[in-house]
Formats: C-alpha cells, structure tokens, sequence
C-alpha cells in the first residue's frame, strides 16, 4: 500500500472527471463560442477559441428577428402557467396527502394524474386544437400556456404529495384546536413549511414550460406568437452561415434562466430533480 | 381514536366540508378539459375521417379504416420499429453509462459535488438548443467535428442526411443529453447503500468487480428499474431532436412514431388519420408502463 499507488489512481480518476467533463461541457461551451465570434470564423479553418470577440450576432437577433418578442412571450407562457399550475396543483396536493378528507373522487384522480404524466402529448393534441379554434383561441398565447398547465399539474401533485405527508398530522390538530380554520392551516402552517418543496417544484416547472417545444409548433400559428425554442428552431432552416451567429446567439439566451437556477438554488433543483429515485 | 373524534366534529360544519372539494375542484376541472376530454376525443375521430379544414360537423364515422390504413403504412412501421429501437438502444446505453459513472463519481475524494452539477448541465438545456448545438458541430461543410475528422484522416460524413449515420447520431445526442438524468438517480440511490456492506464483502475478498456486482447493483436495483422506467417512457415520445434535426429523414431512417403523427396526421391537418396513430401510441405507452403505474400506486 504505498503513496505511489494512490497517486496513480488519483491521477487516473482526475484524467477521467476531465474526459468527462469536455464530453458534457464542449457542446454548451460551443454555442457561446460560435455566438460571440465573427461570421468570418466560421469557415475554413474553424478554431476551437474564438480570435476575435463580437457582439454583431446578438444585435442582429434582437434588431432584425425581433428575439426580444420571442422572449417576452416565452416569460409570459412560463410564468403564468407556472403560477397557475403552483396554485392548483399545492392545493390538490395538500388534499391528497391527508387521510382525514374523505372523498371518492381522490383515488380515481391520483391514478389519472399519473396517466397523464406518461401519456404522449399526441393523445390530447388533436382535440385540444380543434376546441382552441372553435373557441376562437388558436391566435392568442393561451393554448401554449394550458399545454404547459396541462403537463405541470401532474408533476407538481406528484412532487408535492410526499412533501406534504412527510409533515407530522400533530400539526393539523394542535392547529384546530387552537380554532384556525382549515384555509388558516393550510396558508399560514402548512404551506411555509414545505417551502424547499415549492421552491425546487417551482423551478422544475418554469424549466419544463420554458423548455416545451412539442406542444408550442403543434398550437402556435403565427411568429407573433413564437416561443423561444420555436424562434430558434426556424431560424435552424438551412445549413446557412449567416444563421449560425444567430442560431448561437439564441441558443445562448435560452439557456440563461437555468443558468441563474444552478448558479443561485442548485441544492433545490438537484434535490427536485433527483426525489423520483428515493420516492416513488 | 382522537383524530376519529375531530373529524367527526368538524365534518358536521358544512363550510368545513366545502373545504377539501374547493380545493381538488380546479385540478378535476383543468384534467378535465385538458386531458380526460381530449384522450376520448381522440378515440372518436380516429374513427371518423375527420379533416380540420371540413370541419367537425363534415366528419363521417368510417369504422376501421383509419386503422387499416395505418397498419398497412410502410412509413408506421418504419416508424414504430425505429422508435422500439431507438428506445431500446438509448435506455441501455444510458442506464450502463449513467451507472459507471454515478459509481465513478461516488468513489471520488474530494469534488463529488461540482463534478455532479457540472455533469448535470446536459440535461437541464432546452432540447432544442442542444439540438441546434450539435447540429453545428456536426455541420457537413462548417462544423468542428469533420474538421477533426478530417485533421486525423478519418472518413467524414453528412450526419444527419446520410442513412448509414443519421439514426446513431440522433441516438447519441439523445444520450448525450439523457445520460445525466440517469446519473443523477443512481448516485442519489448510491447514497443510501451503507459502507458496512463494502466493508463486509472486502474482508471476505472481493474485489472492485465483485463488489459492483455483488452489493452495489443488489442495493440499487430499485432506483434502476424505476430510471429505466421514466427513461424508457419519455425515450417512446421522441420528438423534438427528430423534428429539428433530420424531420424524419433520410428515407424515414429516423422517423419516430411522433413524428410520423406530426407529418402525417397533424401537419396536413388529416385529424381523423392523426388521431387513430395517436390512440395506437397511446396503447403501446400504456402497455410500456403499466408495470411503472402499478409500482407507484402500491
């Protein structure tokens, strides 16, 4: 058992944490690299550093594509969907998770919850389009922000339900006794109590939502109305350089909102993202 | 006995009662409209030959045609057999990578945390910027990857409009972006393997393989069926990279079930065709994960 050995493995793991790490890096580090180099760098020989810095790909995507639309719409989908869905779904998850509400319709909606989150999206589409034209809503924002409703609910009930079992029930009775009624008990006791649940769900949620592309090119009609995800996969028409700049610039600001989550509530996103593995 | 007691006291309060059912009534309502009445919706069209542009009311009832039509379509199978593939690839090339290396990164001394954040980051992204991403990297005239190809003498090739390599580079990107979900899992299920275990099997001689094999794997083995589970349901749906990448092609190589819907029944706005392909989906995902479904009731 000599030093020499464990140098050796320590040398071996920390070659191998650095292969691994450019496997996962290199493709994000390339889209900032193409967004911040001129277009003449992008052919003939194509360095992996960019020589010369610019700020021309991001102008252009603001000035002539109207990016800044795109972002607006896509903050205003994620955002409203993720509070709506937030609200309902604590709710019903509170409702769930205690056994003194006895109703029938808890069972049956627990299990359709479930078959929601493993349906594939084509099974609501096709209806769920024709009721949007029909009530007239296909050219407003409001069919993408019910797709979004529509896929966080389940997961926020889901989430939320052992959050919420895990409290002791001697909360909800000393809390009667002292005469709160059960909206007091829920809004004042309960809900700061499972606040790192809320705050890890809530993050996911604006993920998911900021992320969703199937469910926006299948409802959205006109580029008033375009995502980010959806701008960016039109500007991806063609193998055309002059897109390239754009396509990464986008690309770059896509990315900026989970950026702030990792840098800023890592501990809550990881623990939000990995509670499937030790509760089912 | 004592919460017997309150309950039966407080359930005498009808504003008390009204509580619980104002609180489940909006999910009951949103699961409703958005799914409950969409999924028979779906079942009715696939029946009829609806066509968006006629209109519901124009819609006739045709029996089986649409599903006669679509077994007999070359392209949905095509497209049924890619997905089975592509789902059976991707999950095992995941669930294998994602457990060496959750295992590798647990081993580490020092750094355990920062290495799983940083390896985390693929997962995270939007799909479609890791598709745009890559889909610059392997540009056939200006990307990074055939220039090092070529640097290094190798064959270089058309990635995603090639048929002998667009389906493994979709895979692989899949993968790429997968793999740290896995990860994550089964280093989080790693965490509760305790150490007297590890201990127990050294003393007795086993070796770093054995020791895999013999206690790590044992210990897990419910946090790696439920990964492969989740992992193989949203492999089935695979959409996004396809539609952005390749769109089905070359000669439907990488067609996916979703996006044969998304071409065939969506896009050209056949509805009633569209829907009968989305309730023979909406079956094989069911039969997928009723093992998932039953485990997670209890």
């Amino acid at each position: 058992m000599g030093s020499k050995r464990i140098t050796g493995m320590t040398i071996i793991k920390g070659i191998v944490c650095a292969i691994l790490l450019i496997v996962a890096l290199f493709p994000i580090y390339w889209i900032v690299a193409m967004a911040i180099r001129p277009t003449s760098e992008m052919t003939g020989h194509i360095s992996v550093i960019p020589h010369a810095l610019t700020g021309e790909h991001f102008k252009q995507l603001f000035i002539e594509k109207g990016f800044g639309s795109s972002i607006v719409n896509s903050l205003q989908t994620t955002l409203i969907s993720t509070m709506i869905s937030l609200v309902i779904g604590l709710c019903t998850a509170y409702i769930i998770s205690r056994a003194r509400f006895r109703m029938f319709i808890k069972k049956p909606l627990t299990y359709w919850i479930l078959l929601v989150r493993v349906l594939p999206p084509v099974a609501f589409t096709i209806p769920l389009y024709t009721m949007f034209s029909k009530l007239n809503i296909l050219y407003s924002r409001i069919p993408v922000i019910l797709a979004c409703i529509l896929i966080n609910i389940p997961l926020i009930i889901w989430f939320m339900i052992s959050f919420f079992q895990d409290l002791p029930v001697d909360i909800d009775q000393s809390a009667q006794i002292d005469g709160a009624t059960e909206w007091q008990l829920f809004t004042r006791i309960i809900l700061p109590l499972v606040l790192p649940g809320i705050a890890a769900i809530s993050m996911l949620s604006f993920m998911y939502a900021w992320n969703e592309y199937t469910y926006s090119i299948i409802f959205v009609q006109t580029p008033r109305n375009y995502t980010v995800p959806l701008t960016l996969a039109v500007l991806n028409t063609e193998d055309n350089l002059t897109n390239f700049g754009l396509v990464a610039a986008g690309g770059v600001i896509s990315v900026i909102p989970i950026t702030l989550f990792v840098i800023f509530a890592q501990n809550y996103l990881i623990s939000g993202l990995s509670s499937g593995a030790v509760k089912e | 006995m004592k919460r017997n007691a309150l309950t039966n006291g407080r359930a005498s309060d009808a504003s008390e009662r009204a509580f619980p059912r104002l609180m489940i009534a909006p999910t009951v309502l949103v699961m409703a409209a958005l799914t409950a009445y969409p999924l028979v919706f779906t079942l009715i069209y696939s029946f009829t030959d609806y066509q968006y542009l006629k209109g519901t009311d124009a819609a006739k009832f045709v029996g089986f045609k649409n599903y006669v039509m679509l077994f007999n379509n070359t392209y949905f199978r095509q497209a049924v057999l890619n997905t089975v593939k592509f789902t059976l690839l991707a999950v095992i090339l995941e669930m294998v990578i994602g457990l060496l290396i959750a295992v590798f990164i647990k081993s580490l001394k020092k750094g355990q945390k920062v290495m799983r954040t940083l390896l985390l980051l693929p997962y995270l992204l939007p799909t479609v910027t890791v598709a745009l991403s890559w889909r610059m990297m392997l540009s056939a005239n200006y990307g990074i990857v055939n220039q090092v190809l070529e640097s290094l003498h190798l064959p270089v090739y058309n990635w995603f409009m090639d048929i002998k390599t667009a389906f493994g580079t979709v895979l692989l990107i899949d993968v790429w972006q997968n793999v740290p979900f896995v990860f994550l899992l089964l280093y989080a299920s790693l965490q509760g393997v305790s150490t007297n275990q590890y201990e127990a099997a050294m003393i007795d001689g086993a070796n770093v393989v054995q020791q895999f094999f013999y206690v790590t794997i044992p210990n897990i083995k419910s946090g790696i069926a439920l990964c492969a589970l989740l992992r193989t349901i949203d492999t089935f749906r695979l959409f996004e990279k396809v539609n952005i990448l390749t769109g089905g092609g070359p000669a439907g190589t990488t067609s996916t079930i979703t996006q044969f819907l998304y071409n065939y029944g969506i896009k050209n706005l056949k509805f009633g065709f569209g829907s009968c392909g989305a309730i023979v989906m909406t079956v094989l995902v069911l039969i997928l994960s009723s093992f998932y479904i039953k485990r997670a009731i209890h």
